[in-house]
């Protein structure tokens, strides 16, 4: 059964203008109540990229200064503390909140750079691999279930190892180990839409292949992608900070939240703050992502859209 | 009217704007890990016929009798098995990529579902005048998008809109635009008033009729609706299991049907009178067979009430049996040699 | 000639809960139907012909929809005030329902003989044995080839037209007073439908079994129903006896239905002409019109109509229609019929 709540107003006059409809503030307001997980991840995700952003002036240190007489300062809210590092100071008397701040910029440059690369690497494998079947969509299919068979971190550890270990090439290796997740989602979704009327309508048109390609499909592939985009942004902020812990990754002294944790892994058991205040700051960036990536599931889900 | 209609492949009058010869197209099916082809569906299984400038042809028959195939293999969406199919002097399947689009643009196809057949992602302008303006490369194609908006009655404004905020007769309308902007010499609509609504149906079929009018395309009208085709076609040719059964002007078929099976799917028609509740019977008993495996013989000896002894084992040919009205069935055939 | 009322709706309110506002599906439908008779329920999408079935069978999805008023009364008890318990013992043993799409409604992964062995089980209290041996009974019944081999198939295995013929067993197992019809052979094709129509027919003649069918299809209405009601938004427009509804209708909406559709012959008789259209669209059932909500698309329309929705007009003992023309000709005295009475005839 199906209620069609189409506007069809303007077809039948006179129709429109009786009943008044809710305002649109009432409307926005149903939507977000709705979402509200979703709004919530926004504010998350919204002092993270303002403190990736604005990092020198959200910052009250500098993240490199050492201060060797102030190191090991506990945050404010503990014994000892004070407002001057409120989140306390590391075993080289850096500010902890400062460094924080700073490695929220990497953490959002690398997770969103690498998502880039795969994201453009593998959705155009997936539409030519889905849009033409034969041999493309063979030898696209076997790379695909050979990357994913692979150990991810082996992948990327190798890669970063091969090339060195510098910020772009930890962003070009977790963008080529990571490309088969788009692959697989644009192969499948580009041989249903090839499928649709609406493609078999454009090459009854006479449009060539590649018009069709990247007009009528890509954009129908927008939304899934935008999703899953979203989520790994999450995850390659996660496996930043994994290859940084093993020292594979950003190199001290530049502030990395993976290396932070690894840094503070000596002193866990005495100055427990020091690699747990960035795992939070992971936990929470993560999470703000991820649900803005739920919310944007819901929104653009065509059939959420007419509700 | 006078239907003079020349089934010969030399005909005399104008010469057909399409013709079809035994076209034929099977579906592979393929099965086990090395995916090897283990059968064939098949939906078309030589077909031929001929559509003449400015007439219509219906092609009426239930699911899975290949009808929808047929518009689409016309254009080679799908690609053949055998057969040709000319249009303009030339033979569709035999001509490169570039040409064939090139033809694609003269004929052009209307669709049944007026939700899937539009990318809801683009824009009224661009659904409609994409082909024209990369076809053309004319820089005034947004006047040719407002032209046939007007023509299918909708509005020139309604260019800047997405699909969804259209309803299903609207967006009938935006896909009979896209054909028309083309200026086609043939239009196959497939189902295209179907899916819509009693009282929206009779808007499409209307607007359908005066276009013909007005530019004089051919059109090839395929639906399962026997009461749609009889309004709307001069020429009707049945399908059954992959095969014409049956050809003839739409008044000889519906009048005067030669073959049991367009009798059967004529009196199978509900009709909208009074006192129909005491007239109801059932002609055809069994379901459609599987153009998998299609029957031996005449392909609807399984449903037939009069089929014979031979028709389960002879196939039979395609005749003329009255002036320009074709019927492939034994009971109509030349005398069987038994 | 009330006790042989099987099913009457009346003030039946039906409405659904979006963000984008409150739609009207069903606003106010009254309708009754008899002992061993078919009503035909003709509409569009969007008329609310579904709904009011649903509504019937409470299996309106909440959310988003709910029952907001209205009295359903079935057999002597008000089945708005059952429980849920109680309901579902109802549904199925006493009332049943067939739908357009026979494979959705079938489950994929259980045996046909399963499924309509379940129904034999539930409701009856029988052994699975017993069941089964039912259920091939059941199946023969409805005109299934060899019923008893094929229990252990699969739906996929059916063609659609069979398919249908086994919801249809399920739905009369229990020997149920009513079977509601909603769109049975929209799916399928005209050879097919036929066939499936006559079933519905004879087993309603074999077990004197009121029947609510739903169509868009005037010609499956005409050939299957006693009595008709036409809707339109949400409403009944118009209530008529089925030989009425060809000769008689007086709603503009009925009566531009009845001109908008070919019919066969009629272009040989009467020679080509264009089929009579109806206006514009249907309305947003979220912002529905004051007045009339035909009026925006009838040929007749006053002043009045887009100012008063018009109440249901009693033209005769059997026949009503909710439109002001219909005004002068409505008995004096007559009050607002809440329903179809049933024909003698």
């Amino acid at each position: 059964m199906t209620i069609r709540v189409e506007d069809t107003s303007d077809m039948v006059p006179g129709a429109g203008e009786v009943e008044k409809a809710p305002s649109k503030a009432y409307i926005i307001f149903r939507k977000m109540w709705h979402l509200r997980l979703g709004v919530f991840g926004l504010a998350l995700m919204a002092v993270l990229v303002i403190m990736a952003l604005f990092a020198p002036w959200v910052a009250t240190h500098d993240p490199l200064s050492q201060d060797i007489l102030e190191r090991l300062s506990p945050p404010a809210f503990m014994e000892g503390g004070s407002w001057e590092h409120w989140l306390g100071t590391d075993q080289l008397g850096r500010d902890v909140y400062s460094r924080i701040v700073h490695g929220a910029r990497i953490s959002l440059t690398v997770g969103v750079s690498a998502v880039f690369v795969s994201m453009v690497i593998g959705v155009i494998l997936g539409l030519f691999a889905g849009y033409f079947g034969g041999w493309i969509d063979s030898v696209v299919d076997f790379s695909v279930n050979a990357m994913l068979a692979f150990p991810f971190i082996l992948l990327a550890m190798t890669l970063v190892i091969v090339l060195g270990a510098s910020m772009q090439n930890i962003i070009l290796a977790l963008g080529l180990s990571n490309w088969p997740i788009f692959a697989r989602v644009a192969r499948i979704e580009t041989r249903k839409l090839r499928e649709q009327e609406f493609v078999i309508a454009a090459r009854a048109q006479g449009l060539n292949h590649y018009r069709i390609i990247f007009k009528h499909i890509l954009n129908n592939l927008a939304a899934a992608t935008l999703v899953i985009a979203t989520v790994e942004v999450a995850r390659s902020i996660i496996r930043e900070t994994f290859l940084s812990f093993l020292g594979l990754g950003i190199q001290p002294p530049t502030p990395s939240w993976g290396l932070m944790l690894a840094e503070g892994r000596d002193y866990i058991l005495t100055v427990w703050w020091l690699s747990t205040l960035p795992g939070v700051a992971i936990f929470l960036a993560c999470l703000g992502i991820n649900l803005v990536g739920d919310a944007l599931r819901d929104l653009l889900d065509p059939r959420m859209r007419k509700a | 009217m006078a239907v003079e209609e020349q089934e010969e492949r030399s005909p005399a009058g104008d010469a057909p704007v399409l013709d079809v010869r035994d076209l034929k197209m099977h579906f592979p099916l393929r099965a086990g890990l090395l995916k090897r082809v283990a059968n064939y569906v098949y939906a078309v299984d030589g077909v031929s016929f001929e559509i003449k400038p400015g007439e219509t042809l219906g092609l009426v028959g239930e699911s899975g009798c290949g009808k929808s195939t047929v518009g689409r293999v016309l254009l080679k969406l799908y690609e053949p098995t055998a057969g040709e199919v000319m249009f303009d002097g030339r033979n569709i399947f035999a001509v490169d990529e570039a040409e064939l689009n090139r033809i694609r643009q003269r004929i052009q196809i209307i669709f049944q579902d007026p939700f899937a057949s539009l990318n809801p992602r683009l824009r009224v302008k661009e659904l409609v005048g994409e082909a024209y303006r990369v076809h053309t490369g004319d820089k005034d194609w947004e006047k040719n998008v407002e032209q046939v908006l007007t023509k299918v009655g909708l509005q020139p404004e309604h260019m800047q809109r997405y699909p969804h905020e259209f309803s299903g007769g609207q967006r009938q309308r935006i896909g009979i635009a896209r054909a028309l902007a083309m200026s086609p010499k043939l239009i196959i609509a497939d189902e295209a008033v179907s899916a819509l609504d009693v009282s929206i149906q009779a808007q499409v079929i209307n607007l359908l009729d005066s276009l013909k009018e007005e530019f004089g395309f051919s059109f090839l009208f395929i639906s399962h609706d026997l009461s749609v085709v009889e309004h709307i076609a001069d020429r009707v040719a049945v399908m059954y299991l992959g095969k014409i059964v049956e050809m003839a002007s739409d008044k000889d078929l519906y009048q005067t049907p030669l073959h049991p099976y367009t009798e059967a799917l004529i009196a199978a028609v509900p009709r909208a009178e009074a006192g129909g509740r005491a007239r109801r019977k059932t002609i055809l008993r069994g379901d459609v067979p599987s153009p998998i495996n299609p029957p031996s013989g005449c392909r609807f000896h399984t449903r037939c009430p009069k089929a014979m002894d031979h028709c389960r084992v002879e196939e039979p040919p395609m005749i003329e049996a009255r002036p320009d009205h074709w019927v492939a069935c034994h009971l109509h055939g030349p005398m069987r040699h038994d | 000639m009330t006790d042989d009322v099987v099913l009457s709706v009346s003030g039946l309110r039906t409405h659904f809960f979006t963000p984008a506002g409150v739609v009207k599906a069903v606003d106010g439908v009254n309708l009754e139907i008899h002992k061993g008779r078919t009503l035909g329920v003709l509409g569009e999408s969007g008329s609310g012909k579904s709904v009011t079935a649903l509504s019937v069978m409470r299996l309106v999805a909440d959310p988003p929809g709910r029952i907001v008023d209205g009295e359903i009364r079935f057999d002597g008890r008000d089945l708005m005030k059952l429980s849920d318990n109680e309901m579902r013992d109802v549904r199925g043993a006493d009332i049943s329902m067939i739908f357009q799409e026979p494979m959705t409604s079938l489950n994929p992964v259980l045996t046909v003989g399963d499924q309509v062995a379940e129904v034999f089980m539930i409701h009856q209290g029988k052994s699975r044995d017993e069941a089964l041996d039912a259920a091939a009974e059941m199946l023969d019944q409805v005109g299934i080839p060899s019923a008893k081999s094929r229990l252990g198939d699969y739906p996929h295995q059916f063609s659609g037209g069979m398919r249908q013929r086994v919801m249809i067993a399920m739905a009369i197992a229990c020997r149920s007073k009513l079977l509601i019809a909603d769109e049975p052979t929209t799916a399928l094709d005209v050879t097919i439908q036929a066939q499936i129509l006559d079933l519905i027919l004879s087993l309603q003649e074999e077990l004197d079994m009121a029947v609510m069918l739903i169509t868009h299809d005037l010609g499956v209405i005409a050939e299957t129903s006693d009595e008709v009601v036409v809707m339109y938004a949400g409403e009944v427009v118009e209530y008529l006896q089925i030989d009425d509804l060809f000769e008689n209708a007086q709603h503009p909406y009925t009566q531009g239905l009845l001109r908008s559709i070919p019919r066969l012959g009629d272009k040989f008789t009467k020679g080509k002409q264009p089929l009579q259209e109806i206006p514009g669209s249907v309305p947003n059932l979220i912002r529905l019109p004051p007045g009339c909500p035909f009026a925006p698309r009838c040929p007749h329309a006053m002043p009045k109509c887009e100012q008063a929705r018009p109440p249901m007009f009693a033209l005769g003992p059997t026949h009503g229609s909710k439109c002001w023309l219909s005004e002068k000709d409505a008995a004096a005295d007559a009050e607002p019929t809440p329903a179809v009475s049933a024909g003698t005839g």
